[in-house]
């Protein structure tokens, strides 16, 4: 074969593009996979194992075997890409085989697309150009760290299909033709899956915006040509929101709420700017996230070597000149502008510029999708810069043609150093994970067996997991780990898994019950065994390999003590690490019951576990109501009636003199009076005008605060006239504040270090003021302070009732909501956290005020709660409040203070001497420990010798920290240094909040260290990390520690409870209540279809477990009518219920209705292309 | 003269409020200040005198080195400075060419 033939074949032909993507990406992936494991944790879990099984949970927008349901639109997305990994695991490729193959595909169609974009904008004769486009694409930090590293599969399907969204809709809207039209939509559905980040629509709309906009007005070819492109983007988008509407449409049925309870305008915006800070300038031009790079170093230290920091900039010798040739190019010019444009959109809130975006984000709720843009619209960047590069390149080459070997010679060292040097983890398989802990998962053996095992009794029910998280993720301690998405749904085949929470309140609150269940043996065996019943559990598996150190989890092996002793159950089998326990049959309750024992259930903590520790009756279900207004019906068929918290908040009162408060308020330096105040005005102005949301709000408390600075001067100075303009501007200004509703004033905690609340009452104490000194214009000043008064009321900045209780300065209460259904008598009942003892009375009497009324209730202790005499309630709004109290010193006498080391007590005073290289302590134990509780930690110290001293709060369930295994990570540990102006004896007054749920020991510690002189002495102060390096620098330090006190706040959640006797006394004795009727037949069709038939013999609930969901739709046949039930509760605090008035026997039919949108939209999505076939079929034809 | 004065004094007044807005939304009291005035000032004489549009690309290009060698001293805050300030005269400098770009679809001569 002639040189020139084979040219002609390999050289001028696509054919060597694809040679060299495939053989690139081979030997990537032989990196890669080179220990045969398989990838997975963090946010996706495992998207490789098990396709088949994957496929079959996603295909449905109901997610059953993610027990008890919940729903996951867009996981209907990455049902294509699930049925192509499934039918390599049909073929009998192992699931490592399946991920390689799938990144395989990835990587050489990223490179490849790009490869033909460049070569449709360079020219065919530009191949070795194009593919060094498709190099640098494939090869750069953006792909390395957020692609790659980040692990997130939909940004792995963006990245290969942009270049050929790029390509095939730039062609439709230049030349019009359906059949690029088809291939951009078959692009749409092929690579579908990447709208799995529902923020990717943005993503694909914004490019072909951008491409289109080009079109039309760089340069403008007139009105014609704006026409007939606007048309083929109408046309366009339509066919496009036709492919997706068999996910779209079910999506946008059921996000909305998700989104609304998942995050808030304000927590989006402050996620735009902290994820801003990683984005500014210098990185985004590089495309590195510098948080996994280097404040993280996941991927090596190395990275913050000088030589590794100067490395990526390197590429900017080819990319500038290619930025500027490409904006002085006609067929380029599009590029240097989308890279601009490109550095905007991923950049966020970083300057400059930066403020645009957040006026906007914070205008927009639907925003907060994007609000991590660099993720989202980042790739734009190294989309564009490739080509800028390669642009550069080009241009380098054809200015110094002489000098054409150089340049080749240089930009092969470039691209060497950049793509080879620079991009290591990604040649070395080191690309996922950490370096010390990379991301393979080994699911162990075990979990297949325990599932085979579950499955051979084909049964029905449910899996509990225990210890269960209520959050998405969990540890395990497999042979590699595992850190990610909790991968039992997945894993276990045979039942529906309740494995996890869902990040939707009334469901994980309800599963949160489920968690609390085996703590500390308190609950009684029938009721364990009611709630198992009531998620329809069949089968507990006990994880003893779980990581459950942290306090959020319970220790497996306790668990396991306990399921031991429980009678209703039977310990079947060990798997490993596996524990496999079923619930007998005859305790066995199915998913869909029938039920008219009921008890009233309401508030807002309608899910939580003590509801159901309270009620005395064990058997019967909780009803809610939907919505907020109460059942009479309901409540009349009721036996217990449980009223949870509507909203429950602190009050501190505040009392402080005058002059100290206008001293905390803004400073203002130019009054009304003065002829600048105009100015002041305008800049306040367009500061409130030009910020919006939470700054808008935080500008307007401020100026508020200035104003009733400026009127409390004016009436000093007795200028009346600018006295009463600043009170009805600071009128104005908290109108705006409480009636605007900028953003919700609980998402705003704190403004500097005052709360919201303290700033309030501040302005109310200072309003009070000026009533008092007022002459004339005391009506107006009463007037704004009730009406500040009222907002802050309705807001719950003050207690409906102002009593005398409050009038104790600087206290702390806490005030209750409550809603009461029906008039009649209800207790107070508040679980008693085995604190009583600690209290005066143990508890047993309870000062409180209701609406206002001082009460003094009598208690009596009820296993684990205290029930408080009756009070006549009647129906609607209540607002109980109580002080805050403290309880005894828990540390009681220094006697109870353990030391450690070189400690000397001299009466109640210790001095605590580290010696010269030894740590000493006193440590005092809190006890009893409750979660959600403060404790107050009072002492006093004086550091004689040294700098500081630590603080350190030790829990059991400390878990053990990653960066010194010597340590455990402590929910509070802090260091106290020497007061330069005292060197005598400091008070110290601290509070802490403990979070963790299962901490049963807990101790405040404080720790005297040696002091070192290291950094002060060296001049490498790095070199001062090293612990052999510091310990010739060490001295010992002496600290004096006495009045070490420990109390508790009393702040025990409280609950209101009621009892009606004759339906209690009826329902009570099951034998002798008549069945309401039984469950005939019952047939699961599909997770999303359920049929059979019920026979009622009164009118009754009908309870089907899984999650309330309003798309759940129940339809009852008889006598070929249909009937729909048309009252709806909640049962249990998170599961389905519908009332049946009519006895009867009926047909049933169950239906998660959104999916009928599946269908519909798969419908809709053929019926376009096959449209635009039509088109193109004919366009072909006309040629 | 004199016209030339007044027209760069509106259009730098105007350029630097709106860029003052953009920027910072008027409550940072940091170099982002002197990042608008910079911007502004560069924007101005773009506009009045576009022969200026190359040495302000120039002045870009010659704020991205000290930009890269603040970023090897880790010195982020100071990169990002001359970093952003170099975008930002681009981005503006694009603006001023805008209706060159509108009419060829390029730049005809930088």
């Amino acid at each position: 074969m002639s040189v020139k033939k084979f040219k002609k074949i390999f050289v001028n032909s696509y054919f060597l593009a694809v040679l060299f993507f495939a053989f690139i990406s081979t030997i990537i992936i032989f990196s890669w996979f080179k220990y045969g494991l398989l990838y997975g944790g963090g946010d996706v879990g495992l998207p490789s194992y098990d396709p088949k099984r994957i496929l079959d949970i996603t295909k449905y927008i109901w997610w059953e075997a993610a027990a008890p349901g919940t729903t996951v639109p867009h996981g209907l997305t990455s049902v294509l890409l699930q049925l192509f990994q499934s039918l390599f695991q049909e073929v009998g490729l192992s699931y490592v085989a399946i991920q390689a193959v799938l990144f395989w595909l990835i990587l050489f169609l990223s490179g490849y697309g790009m490869f033909l974009l460049a070569l449709s904008i360079l020219g065919k004769e530009k191949v070795i150009l194009a593919i060094l486009a498709g190099l640098f694409y494939m090869f750069n930090p953006y792909m390395m760290i957020q692609v790659w590293h980040r692990f997130i599969h939909n940004t792995f399907v963006l990245m290969a299909a942009l270049p050929f969204f790029f390509i095939f809709w730039g062609k439709w809207i230049r030349e019009g033709k359906p059949s690029s039209l088809l291939i951009f939509l078959l692009i749409n559905f092929l690579a579908v899956s990447l709208f799995g980040a529902l923020a990717f629509i943005v993503t694909i709309i914004l490019l072909i915006f951008l491409i289109s906009a080009f079109e039309v007005f760089i340069p403008w070819k007139g009105f014609n040509n704006l026409k007939s492109i606007s048309f083929r983007m109408f046309i366009g988008l339509i066919a496009m929101l036709c492919i997706h509407f068999w996910w779209l449409w079910p999506a946008i049925k059921v996000v909305p709420p998700l989104v609304s309870t998942q995050h808030s305008a304000s927590s989006n915006i402050s996620t735009l700017i902290s994820i801003s800070n990683q984005s500014v300038i210098p990185f985004s031009l590089l495309g590195i996230n510098p948080f996994y790079l280097y404040t993280n170093s996941e991927l090596g230290e190395i990275f913050l070597n000088p030589f590794f920091l100067i490395l990526p900039w390197l590429t900017f010798m080819f990319f500038i000149p290619g930025f500027l040739i490409s904006l002085t190019t006609k067929r380029l010019a599009f590029w240097a502008i989308f890279w601009i444009l490109a550095i905007f959109f991923a950049k966020g809130t970083a300057p400059p510029f930066g403020h645009i975006y957040e006026f906007v984000f914070s205008k927009f709720f639907i925003l907060g999708i994007l609000r991590n843009p660099y993720e989202k619209l980042g790739i734009f960047l190294p989309f564009s810069q490739s080509l800028l590069i390669v642009f550069g390149i080009g241009w380098l080459m054809n200015k110094f043609t002489r000098h054409r070997h150089i340049i080749t010679g240089f930009s092969a060292t470039v691209i060497f150093l950049c793509i080879g040097v620079f991009l290591w983890p990604m040649w070395l398989g080191k690309i996922f994970g950490t370096l010390e802990k990379p991301a393979f998962v080994k699911v162990p053996e075990n979990y297949k067996n325990a599932d085979k095992f579950i499955s051979d009794f084909k049964g029905d029910g449910r899996i509990l997991h225990l210890p269960l998280t209520v959050g998405e993720a969990n540890s395990y301690t497999w042979e590699y780990g595992y850190n990610g998405v909790e991968p039992s749904q997945l894993i276990f085949k045979s039942l529906p898994s309740i494995s996890r929470g869902f990040n939707v309140d009334f469901i994980d609150n309800s599963l949160s019950a489920l968690t609390m269940i085996f703590k500390d043996n308190s609950t009684s065996e029938s009721r364990i065994l009611k709630i198992l019943q009531d998620f329809n559990t069949m089968f507990i598996v006990l994880h003893k390999d779980v990581v459950w150190k942290g306090g959020f989890l319970q220790d497996p092996y306790e668990i396991e003590h306990a399921l031991d002793n429980l009678p209703f159950l039977t310990k079947k089998e060990e798997f490993g690490d596996l524990a496999v326990y079923k619930l007998k049959d005859e305790f066995f309750q199915h998913r869909l019951v029938l039920s008219s024992n009921l008890d009233y259930l309401s508030g807002s903590y309608t899910g939580s576990f003590y509801p159901r520790a309270i009620k005395e009756k064990e058997s019967g279900n909780f009803m809610s109501v939907l919505g907020i207004n109460p059942d009479q019906q309901l409540f009349n068929r009721s036996s217990e009636i449980i009223v949870t918290p509507k909203s429950s908040w602190v009050y501190s009162s505040t009392e402080l003199p005058i002059e100290q408060i206008t001293a905390e308020l803004p400073s203002v330096r130019i009054l009304p009076n003065s002829p600048l105040y105009p100015l002041i005005m305008l800049k306040e102005n367009t500061q409130s005008l030009s910020n919006s949301g939470q700054k808008e709000l935080v500008f307007k408390i401020t100026f508020a605060g200035k104003r009733l600075v400026e009127a409390y001067k004016m009436q000093n100075k007795g200028d009346s006239k600018h006295f009463i303009s600043a009170i009805l501007s600071y009128e104005d200004l908290i109108k705006d504040i409480f009636e605007k509703k900028l953003i919700e004033l609980k998402d705003v905690v704190s403004i500097g270090p005052y709360p919201l609340a303290d700033i309030f009452s501040r302005h109310r104490l200072i309003l009070k003021s000026l009533i008092e000194e007022s002459g004339a214009e005391r009506d107006t000043v009463s007037q704004t302070y009730e009406r500040l008064s009222t907002y802050l009321r309705e807001n719950h900045f003050l207690p409906l009732h102002e009593t005398d209780m409050y009038k104790v300065g600087n206290s702390l209460f806490r005030v209750v909501d409550f809603e009461i259904p029906s008039d009649g008598e209800y207790q107070i009942v508040l679980p008693t956290q085995d604190s009583e003892n600690i209290y005066p009375d143990n508890l047993l009497r309870l000062k409180v005020e209701i609406d206002g009324k001082p009460y003094n209730l009598e208690g009596e202790k009820k296993g684990q709660f205290i029930h408080f005499s009756k009070v006549e309630l009647s129906k609607g709004s209540h607002e109980i409040a109580f002080p805050l109290n403290y309880s005894i010193d828990l540390v009681k006498t220094p006697n109870n203070i353990v030391n450690e080391g070189n400690v000397t007590k001299l009466n109640d005073q210790f001095e605590v001497n580290s010696n010269k290289h030894g740590a000493s302590f006193i440590e005092a134990e809190i006890n009893p420990v409750a979660s959600m509780v403060w404790y107050e930690v009072n002492f006093e110290s004086w550091i004689q010798k040294g700098d500081r001293f630590r603080v350190q709060l030790i829990q059991d369930i400390d878990p053990p920290n990653p960066k010194n295994p010597e340590e455990t990570l402590k929910e509070y540990d802090k260091y106290f240094s020497k007061d330069t102006y005292n060197h005598y004896w400091r008070e110290h007054k601290l509070s802490f909040l403990l979070t963790k749920p299962f901490a049963k020991k807990a101790k405040v510690r404080l720790t005297v260290e040696p002091w070192d002189d290291c950094e002060i002495i060296v001049v490498k102060k790095a070199l001062c990390k090293d612990k052999k390096f510091k310990f010739d620098f060490e001295h010992e330090t002496i600290v004096a520690f006495r009045n070490f006190q420990i109390k508790r706040r009393f702040d025990n959640p409280i609950f209101l409870y009621s009892k009606n006797n004759e339906i209690y006394s009826s329902q009570r004795d099951l034998e002798n209540t008549p069945p309401l009727g039984e469950i005939t037949k019952f047939e699961r069709r599909s997770p999303i279809s359920i049929a059979g038939n019920i026979k009622m013999e009164r009118e009754g609930f009908l309870i089907f477990k899984d999650s309330y969901h309003p798309g759940w739709d129940l339809r009852l046949n008889k006598d070929q009518d249909t009937y729909k039930p048309s009252k709806r509760y909640i049962a249990n605090g998170f599961a389905n219920a519908w009332f049946i008035e009519e006895p009867g026997v009926y047909s049933f039919e169950l239906e998660f209705t959104p999916q009928k949108y599946v269908y519909l939209g798969i419908i809709i999505g053929i019926s376009a292309v096959l449209i635009v076939l039509v088109f193109a079929i004919r366009e072909k034809f006309k040629q | 003269m004199k016209k030339i004065i007044i027209l760069f004094v509106t259009i730098f007044v105007i350029s630097f409020t709106a860029l003052l807005f953009l920027n910072t939304g008027f409550n940072a009291n940091s170099w982002e200040y002197l990042q608008s005035f910079i911007l502004a000032l560069t924007f101005t004489c773009n506009l009045i005198w576009p022969r200026t549009r190359r040495i302000t690309l120039f002045l870009a290009v010659v704020f991205i080195l000290p930009m890269i060698v603040l970023f090897t001293l880790k010195r982020i805050d100071m990169a990002n400075a001359f970093g952003s300030t170099a975008i930002g005269i681009v981005s503006l400098s694009m603006v001023s060419y805008l209706p060159q770009l509108v009419k060829k679809g390029y730049i005809e001569k930088l």
